[in-house]
């Protein structure tokens, strides 16, 4: 991991704590992401996309973590910019999440629970989605676990693995 | 040199400063099987650190059980699957998949979760299901349920 020097601000220690969580640790292991770099509030994610060694990145802004939900965008880890629509996951999941419509209108953000901007429109999921809300009781694994579960299904157009 | 172990609900821990000729009996209590992550087989307790971490078994999984009886329900439907306490959840979930009497469809496999009868939770992929052994249990019962998409 790239880990620039980040702010001392309370959302920064409790992410540089749950960053050392064990089972974020196991599932880099079982590469199904990499914290590739963290310059506060911004943490920069590569997960694995399918079973053909495609991945994809997200920036997400952490600030106000844990209390806010992260806020993600796909995110072309090479050129520190955000992925076109073209190169966004495409499954049975990540066409619900990744979406070609409200997603692109809302500057890449993902449709769903665990992400601060969807969640802050839709004021019935945690009634009926209280598995996969964000709330402050939740760590960044909950994020990386429940978009990493998306991507399994999913296929980036245009990549060669 | 380091492993990674996986023990009961007691999580995942870093047992550090091995040496390289220890073996994994030097991390087992009387009764425990040990096996390398995701795997059916155990590995040998004269097996030593060394050999684990070259060959990229670094990460094990330490159990009293020999296997775990895993009762999945699925609509209503269910089937007894058998694995080592070592698989993870997505060896169960794709085991259940293949098992005639649930009828699953393979075009809705992607969508399916595994939780514990009355949680709202998905059970994490990567976990092996010795971390959700009661003590003492060689047996659980989950439910194999479709995620919720989002829609709206």
């Amino acid at each position: 991991m790239i880990l620039e020097q980040p702010a001392d601000s309370a959302a920064a220690r409790a992410l540089r704590e749950d960053l050392e969580d064990p089972d974020l640790l196991a599932g880099v292991r079982d590469g199904r992401w990499t914290v590739v770099q963290w310059s506060d509030p911004f943490l920069t994610v590569e997960f694995r996309v399918g079973e053909d060694g495609s991945t994809m990145g997200m920036r997400l802004n952490a600030s106000d973590y844990p209390t806010r939900a992260p806020s993600g965008v796909p995110w072309d880890v090479q050129a520190a910019a955000p992925l076109p629509p073209s190169l966004w996951p495409r499954g049975p999941l990540a066409d619900t999440v990744f979406r070609q419509d409200w997603s692109a209108s809302m500057n890449g953000s993902p449709y769903c629970a665990w992400d601060r901007i969807a969640l802050e429109s839709h004021t019935e999921w945690p009634g009926t989605m209280p598995g996969k809300i964000w709330h402050p009781g939740r760590n960044i694994l909950h994020y990386l676990r429940e978009t990493s579960h998306i991507l399994e299904s999913a296929t980036i157009s245009g990549q060669t693995p | 040199m380091k492993l990674f172990v996986h023990r009961g609900a007691d999580g995942i821990t870093a047992v550090d400063n091995l040496n390289p000729d220890d073996t994994v009996a030097t991390l087992l209590n009387a009764g425990d099987v040990v096996w390398a992550l995701d795997s059916e087989d155990p590995i040998e307790p004269t097996t030593k650190v060394s050999e684990l971490i070259t060959s990229g078994r670094e990460e094990i999984v330490v159990s009293h059980c020999k296997k775990v009886a895993v009762t999945v329900t699925y609509n209503g439907i269910t089937a007894v699957v058998n694995v080592s306490p070592a698989r993870k959840i997505r060896a169960v979930i794709s085991k259940a998949i293949k098992e005639p009497a649930l009828g699953i469809d393979p075009a809705t496999a992607a969508d399916l979760e595994l939780r514990f009868p009355g949680s709202e939770e998905a059970l994490d992929v990567s976990m092996p299901i010795a971390r959700l052994l009661e003590l003492g249990k060689c047996a659980l019962k989950l439910i194999l349920i479709p995620a919720i998409r989002h829609a709206g």
